[in-house]
This record gives structure tokens, sequence and C-alpha cells, in this order.
């Protein structure tokens, strides 16, 4: 790979896949290793960024993931058919703001859902490209987000009160 | 609670943007790249180039190593006779030229 090809994906990508690390492991030292460890990948030739086989930030951010993975599986485990059966219960908050709750709320979720859910709502990705990413069906992919987004609302809901009261006044300074 | 709400509440979760020494060690990683390079990379060949290329050097090897030697007639040496070295015309004249 030549060095500007690599340097406008490095540009383009690198918060993104940061972002993405730092969000499923809530850890600024696994968030540089692991963006370090993709795009030295990348720069290695040990995976191909090539548009015919799908888009260049969902490759790097399935690497990104599957890198945490690895990590994890020495870690902790998490069983991936426990997922389904998870039920979240709603979160003791005590004054913490919306940002540690929300936090707090995707930290407890099982991370197949968390992987989801992140690269849905933080990094725009289509549902295609999710699936691609995390090498599973569109179908799979849509399961996991709405089992995701039902367990937040239940980790969230002591929260709702608050969203309901900021929604109604930015409605009514309109 | 509904799904804009939600929303409202993930979009408050902000992530850090990535650190200027991660960027610096990566960059610096690319710029070395093609030390590693010349030590663990390779070249994508097309056929055509790589077939043409194969040619080319079978064409060379039998011209340099397989080219017809030159043949020399043997020297005949006997009683003493040498080839000429250098020749040498002497012109006789003859005494019964006329002068007019």
């Amino acid at each position: 790979m030549r060095n500007e090809d690599f340097a406008a994906i490095f540009n383009e990508h690198k918060t993104a896949v940061y972002q993405f690390a730092w969000r499923m492991s809530n850890s600024r030292t696994t968030a540089e290793d692991v963006t370090q460890d993709v795009f030295l990948a990348l720069l290695r030739g040990d995976i191909e960024a090539d548009d015919a086989r799908g888009s260049v930030r969902s490759l790097l951010l399935g690497t990104a993931r599957n890198l945490i993975w690895k990590r994890w599986r020495h870690e902790r485990r998490w069983n991936p058919l426990a997922e389904d059966a998870f039920i979240a219960s709603p979160l003791p908050f005590h004054d913490e703001d919306r940002e540690e709750a929300v936090s707090m709320a995707m930290g407890s979720l099982p991370p197949l859902q968390r992987e989801a859910l992140i690269l849905a709502t933080y990094h725009e990705l289509s549902l295609q490209e999710v699936a691609e990413a995390l090498g599973v069906e569109t179908g799979t992919v849509k399961a996991r987000l709405h089992r995701g987004r039902e367990n937040l609302k239940r980790m969230l809901s002591p929260l709702s009160p608050t969203v309901g009261r900021s929604g109604a006044k930015s409605g009514t300074q309109e | 609670m509904t799904d804009r709400e939600l929303d409202e509440l993930l979009s408050a979760w902000r992530a850090p943007d990535i650190p200027a020494s991660l960027e610096g060690r990566i960059s610096d990683a690319n710029r070395n790249s093609w030390v590693s390079w010349l030590s663990r990379g390779s070249i994508r060949v097309p056929v055509p180039v790589a077939a043409l290329a194969f040619c080319l050097i079978v064409v060379l090897f039998a011209f340099t190593v397989v080219s017809p030697r030159q043949v020399t007639a043997p020297i005949a040496q006997s009683g003493g006779l040498q080839p000429v070295k250098r020749l040498e015309i002497r012109v006789i004249r003859s005494n019964y030229e006329t002068v007019q």
C-alpha cells in the first residue's frame, strides 16, 4: 500500500476506530492499543482496503472489533447463548449525569448487543455495513439492535422524566 | 421511554479524540514502512507481465550461453615454415626500358 493511500485512509478513519474501541472497552489504553494494531495491520497488508469488498470503514471497525474480542477471551468470558436471555433492569443512578448514565448502561449491555448499537448509533453505518463489520446477517443485526435498545430503555428508564422535561423545554422555545 | 428519548440520551455519550501521541506513532510507522517492506514485502505481478519477463530471460540466456563458437583454421607448420608477418613488395625494373 502506498504511503499516500495509507495516510488518506488513516486521516479519514482514525477517530472512528479509536472512538469505537473506547466505547467498546471503556479504556483509553485498550483503545490506543487496538487502534494502533488495526492500522499497523493495514500497513503490513494483513488486511486490505478494497472498495469492491465493502466499505473501508466497516473493514477497519470489524478488525477493531475482532481485536477487542481477542482481548476479552483472555480477560473475561461471556456466553453468547446467554445474550438472548438477558433482560436488563433499571440501573440505580445516584446523581450521575446523563453521559455517565449512558456509559454505565452501555457497559452493562451484553457485548454482542453493545457492538451493534455502537456501530449503528455512533458511526452511522448502514445495516448492511454493520453486518459486514460483525460478520453476521442483517437479520441478526436487526435482532441485536432491537434487544439492545429495549434493554437500554429499561436501564435508563429512571432518567426518563428528565429527558421528557428537556424535550418539552426545547419544544416551547421553538 | 420512547425511541426519540433514547436517541437523545445516547447522543449525550461523547468519546474522546484520538491522542496526538498515537497519531504520531502510527504516522512514523508509515514513514518507516519501506524498510520493513524490503524484508517482508511482496509485489503483485500480472500474469502477462510475468510471462513476458520469463520469455525475455529465456531469450537472453539463449544468446549469452548458447552462442556459436568461432572456428579457426589450424595453422599448418611443417619444415620450418612460418606465417608471413609483414609483406614487403619489391619492384624490379627492367634494363630494357626506353626513355622517350
